[in-house]
């Protein structure tokens, strides 16, 4: 059996089980809040496994064994951000957000402000984050695809990211927040148990010695100790400051993780999903060290960058080798496993951004926004979202395939800059600054969002001899990723806008925001479980 | 890890009361003294350790770029100063979550239950005038 049809094979496994889980989430969603927010029944263990199927994307197993596997120690640097980021999140977001929202990030700004115009710019806000955060998934699941059928070329890379677009719209329209949360589970389950094993065989490789493996890979990246030093990749100080700052402060400013906080009954259940997130994510990350490091000494730099310029399939090819070597039978099963499990990932996190944005698009825009949030009709909301599930997957598919051959964690981390930017500030100023309001709110999402994209856009990425156009010209802006311009940028502009105009109602309600945020009184209740079929989120205990 | 059982907000206290009630109950809470202290913990607590976290990490991206031989130097066999600086992170990661889970549980949480309890004897009383 070739290593194509071996890994079509546990694919398709995949896909089938999860259509299962899917089609059982579909009879349990009834009313919008199982469809948007899971009747608020998900424990919190469950939801901190979910909340780390959600976060440990394609830039975490694909993106961040490449970087390390190609540029040594720099490539780990992204590992320490996106596990520390958790910080921001349980210390100053994650409770009070549980208590003071219902479906979306925006219900935390509208609990003060005015609920057309805050509303308006975050759901932009949300959708644009989710957007740049799919592409760079359907950018890995395009490389996938690549490397296990052997084919060349951009026609085959185009339709593995248009059967990935099809597949979430499947999830996501039929499954909602109950599917996509046990999606989430099962695929950390896998990532996890693939990622352990593959460390622990890299480990077998070096004789149970980390030491080995690291004099292994620096003499195999023919870079020697610079290897294992900081510089291969950065060598700017204000480029790894900006872009620590970006994925240390984004992930309190992503739309799909934060609202994974409404499916817990409380604030309490909130506190706990962050622990067992960090527990999970930080002991996941931890465990790059060896995928990397381990791919630069048993794979080796030319093999990596072949079968992918920017490192992202140096994870699937450390299993081929580990498992014998192309051709060989273990070798195929191995990669067929490790690929299975990496387009998993990618599912799960192509379904929590899809069904992030489509929510946020039907309840913040459709249904305060256009209908005046009159006449509630749920189910039409929820229709809406299922429509917007499949515009938003189609606009991906098409800008995903301008942005091949970018390396995947890169790429989210300028969708954490733009996070960071545009959301961090007005979620920190609506739940801890008395003053805030709508004007601020506005101001602050508009220019942190059109602000860290522009920079994007005019940075060497896009612009200049290394980006995509204008490669005669030099770039306007110098920094690969904007974090240190556009987030300080974000926050003045919700200062500035702020202190322009006065909003003697969000200063009193802030108030009641704090005594609900902070006490629970008058949060969001689970809802009861259907009564015939009760889903196993409640009956198995804690 | 905070345990779901003694989970205040899962009694009847507020399980009946709906959004509307919770309103104009909040605007008698909000001056209370329990109320009071309780944002006073909250506040000392979550700012100086996120200045802290913040300060620890952002110290990691710094000497990377302004020190790559230091960063560089090996401690023992291979690994480098900056391998162990960048694991110590995950470390520090652990700990802060770890401390803030057990304060919370202890100076927040019954305080939190209290306000919620107090609120609540407050409208019995409101619904029997």
């Amino acid at each position: 059996m070739s290593h194509q049809s071996l890994s079509l094979t546990l694919f398709v496994v995949f896909v089938v089980i999860t259509l299962g889980i899917t089609i059982w989430a579909s009879r349990q969603t009834r009313t919008a809040v199982d469809f948007y927010s899971a009747g608020r029944r998900i424990k919190g263990w469950q939801n901190g496994v979910a909340i780390s199927g959600d976060y440990m994307s394609a830039a975490s197993f694909l993106g961040i064994a490449g970087l390390i596997s190609l540029f040594g120690y720099d490539g780990f640097l992204y590992s320490v951000g996106w596990l520390v980021a958790y910080l921001t999140v349980l210390l100053l977001v994650a409770e009070l957000l549980r208590n003071s929202g219902k479906y979306t990030m925006a219900d935390v700004l509208a609990f003060r402000m005015r609920q057309r115009p805050v509303r308006s710019a975050a759901a932009l806000s949300t959708v644009g984050v989710s957007i740049v955060y799919l592409i760079a998934q359907m950018v890995g699941a395009g490389a996938l695809v690549k490397l296990l059928l052997g084919l060349e070329g951009d026609a085959a890379a185009i339709l593995a990211i248009a059967g990935v677009g099809v597949l979430m719209i499947v999830y996501v329209t039929f499954g909602g927040m109950i599917g996509t949360t046990w999606v989430q589970i099962v695929k950390a389950v896998l990532l996890m148990a693939g990622t352990v094993l593959l460390s622990f065989l890299v480990l077998t490789k070096f004789g149970f010695s980390m030491n080995k493996m690291f004099a292994d890979a620096a003499g195999a990246s023919g870079k020697g100790d610079a290897f294992l030093a900081p510089g291969l990749r950065f060598t700017s100080t204000i480029e790894l400051v900006s872009l620590g700052l970006a994925l240390v402060l984004g992930t309190a400013g992503l739309p799909h993780i934060l609202i994974r906080f409404y499916t817990v009954p409380t604030a309490q259940a909130a506190r706990k999903s962050v622990l067992w997130a960090i527990g999970i994510i930080g002991s996941f990350y931890i465990l790059t060290t060896f995928l990397g490091f381990g791919a630069a000494a048993l794979v080796g730099h030319q093999a990596i960058t072949k079968a992918d310029k920017a490192g992202n399939m140096a994870g699937p090819l450390l299993a081929q080798t580990i498992g014998g070597g192309a051709g060989s039978f273990g070798g195929d099963l191995f990669l067929a496993f490790i690929a299975a499990v990496a387009f998993a990932t990618i599912l799960a996190v192509v379904a929590g951004l899809t069904i992030t944005a489509s929510s946020s698009f039907a309840h913040d825009f459709y249904a305060n926004v256009m209908r005046r949030g009159q006449q509630r009709d749920e189910q039409a909301e929820v229709r809406v979202a299922r429509i917007t599930a499949l515009v938003i997957g189609a606009i991906a598919i098409v800008l995903a395939s301008f942005a091949r051959g970018q390396n995947v964690a890169f790429l989210v981390g300028l969708a954490f800059a733009v996070a960071a930017s545009a959301n961090l500030p007005t979620i920190l100023f609506s739940l801890y600054w008395k003053r805030f309001n709508t004007n601020g709110a506005v101001v602050g999402i508009l220019v942190g969002l059109i602000g860290s994209l522009l920079l994007v856009v005019i940075g060497p990425n896009v612009m200049g001899p290394k980006g995509l156009m204008f490669k005669g010209s030099e770039p306007l802006f110098p920094l690969e990723n904007p974090g240190i311009v556009s987030i300080p940028l974000g926050f003045a502009a919700a200062w500035l806008g702020t202190m322009l105009s006065r909003e003697p109602a969000s200063e009193e309600k802030y108030e009641e925001l704090r005594v609900r945020a902070l006490t629970g009184l008058g949060a969001e209740e689970a809802e009861a479980a259907p009564a015939r079929t009760r889903a196993p989120a409640t009956r198995s205990s804690g | 890890m905070a345990n779901d059982r003694r989970d205040p907000s899962r009694s009847p206290t507020t399980g009946r009361m709906t959004a509307e009630e919770a309103v104009t109950a909040t605007e008698a809470i909000g001056k209370d003294p329990e109320m009071v202290e309780l944002e006073r913990r909250h506040t000392r607590f979550v700012w100086p350790a996120t200045i802290f976290f913040l300060v620890y990490y952002m110290a990691l991206n710094v000497l990377a770029g302004t020190s790559p031989d230091l960063m560089g130097k090996k401690l023992f066999g291979e690994f480098t100063f900056g391998y162990l600086f960048a694991l110590s992170q995950f470390v520090m990661a652990f700990v802060v979550a770890w401390v803030y889970a057990r304060w919370a549980a202890r100076r927040m949480d019954p305080l939190a239950a209290d306000l919620r309890e107090k609120l609540h004897r407050r409208q019995i009383r409101e619904v029997d005038r």
